[in-house]
């Protein structure tokens, strides 16, 4: 196993880029609802439609304040007699006390699932890894029986072939060698982020707060714009429709070292379009990363250097492109 | 706004509120022993929305107001963040239809049918 510490290695990432990987996601927690109202009191709550959510179907969400704000980044998935979300641990409880809140005559309850940990599956080779936990390539919720992993989910974190798996606490080792054995390589944290940050998803916690709007951390594909009402969804539709998004999370990079978290930075014309959220270094030199810029500059890009960084003005960071929206068609039925 | 009711119902009920009421009862053919209920549900752009139904099905719990024999009732989890509102009909060139005034909602939306407390 890779220690988190570590800074991304090319096997790692050639793994998760071209082969098949999986990575320790301890964050992850699964909460269960049930009830009659289930479904439309989550619908009225999520940015997401799950009222047409098929048998077993899985799809990206976000709870957002009643400003829009962000809250949590979710996926649900539709059990036989359940709605599963998965939800970061740090995430629980303040999504669980805002629905509360907004609980009144609705028969809907919740309970966090005891599944205590979760791998992440990457990788367009990862055929061979699903088979060998009993689970097949279909992307929808899987339950496989007598297996070490209790639920399965395909999700587009960081490429269209990612799964969520969940197992109980006492398991974990054996998937870990399952997967081994099948030609998984098991990467660290930081080469996981490391292709976040390349590929644009921005995650609360490390570039997300409840400072920021729903689609400025990119997450227009978590939000459904035409299911009518929900927390937050006045502003969200007034940005969408008007179009006038101040900032974006936007992915950026350079050579050299990657530059402090914050680091403020300027156009050509040394004006202030930015900061930088994340980075990381890549293992073939220079870095990559997640930055906010404001709409002008994104409308207009040029080069962009780091502010207060005389010795690598004009060298550091170079404009890779606006964020690029995870592809929903993994979603489809 | 027209007169309300008791000063120590849960909510207040306008005369015209009540009268839209008993009106609807007609309209919709409610059997008798019918009454309205008012209750918050999660919803809406600000995450809570009013909800007016009719029933026959009464708790044991419930807040009821009876005007002018005329029932509503209010659950005690609604009753909550419903406390000192004024139920309100209002009819006119700019639309119809039940108003809530509710001195604990912190925001609403744009549309007014959903509120934050």
């Amino acid at each position: 196993m890779n220690c988190d510490d570590a800074p991304p290695t090319t096997r790692e990432y050639d793994a998760l880029l071209r082969g098949a990987a999986f990575v320790d996601l301890p964050s992850e927690r699964l909460v269960r609802f049930t009830g009659a109202d289930r479904v439309t009191f989550l619908e009225s709550q999520l940015t997401q439609k799950l009222a047409d959510l098929a048998p077993r179907e899985v799809r990206p969400a976000a709870l957002a304040d009643r400003k829009g704000h962000a809250v949590a980044d979710l996926v649900v998935a539709r059990d036989d007699d359940a709605l599963l979300v998965c939800v970061r641990s740090d995430r629980v409880d303040p999504v669980l006390s805002l629905l509360d809140r907004h609980r009144f005559s609705e028969d809907v309850a919740w309970s966090v699932a005891p599944f205590e940990r979760a791998l992440l599956l990457a990788g367009p080779l990862t055929e061979a890894l699903l088979a060998s936990l009993r689970l097949t390539t279909r992307r929808e919720l899987q339950r496989p029986v007598g297996a070490p992993v209790l639920v399965a989910m395909p999700i587009a974190e960081i490429s269209p072939h990612d799964w969520l798996l969940f197992m109980a606490p006492e398991s974990e080792v054996e998937v870990r060698a399952i997967l081994s054995m099948a030609g998984g390589l098991e990467v660290g944290a930081r080469a996981f982020h490391l292709r976040r940050m390349e590929v644009g998803v921005g995650w609360f916690g490390h570039e997300l707060d409840e400072e920021r709007l729903i689609p400025e951390g990119g997450w227009s594909d978590r939000v459904h714009y035409a299911k009518g009402c929900y927390l937050g969804q006045e502003t969200l539709a007034r940005l969408h429709y008007r179009g006038q998004l101040n900032w974006l999370l936007s992915r950026v990079g350079g050579s050299g070292q990657a530059p402090a978290v914050s680091t403020r930075l300027l156009d050509a014309g040394a004006a202030d379009v930015g900061w930088l959220a994340s980075a990381e270094v890549r293992p073939e030199g220079g870095w990559s990363g997640l930055a906010y810029l404001r709409r002008a500059f994104r409308e207009s890009p040029g080069p962009l250097v780091q502010a207060g960084a005389a010795e690598v003005r004009g060298a550091g960071v170079e404009w890779r492109g606006e964020v690029r929206p995870f592809t929903p068609t993994v979603f489809a039925k | 706004m027209s007169q309300s009711t008791q000063s120590n119902d849960v909510i207040q009920v306008t005369d015209s509120a009540v009268r839209a009421i008993r009106q609807a009862l007609i309209d919709e053919a409610h059997p008798a022993g019918a009454f309205l209920r008012v209750s918050v549900k999660g919803g809406g752009c600000s995450g809570l929305s009013y909800d007016l139904s009719f029933t026959t099905a009464a708790r044991d719990d419930d807040h009821v107001i009876e005007r002018e024999e005329v029932k509503i009732a209010i659950d005690p989890k609604s009753a909550l963040v419903l406390a000192g509102t004024a139920l309100d009909y209002t009819s006119g060139l700019n639309g119809k239809g039940f108003v809530f005034q509710n001195p604990n909602a912190t925001g609403t939306c744009g549309c007014g049918s959903s509120f934050s407390v």
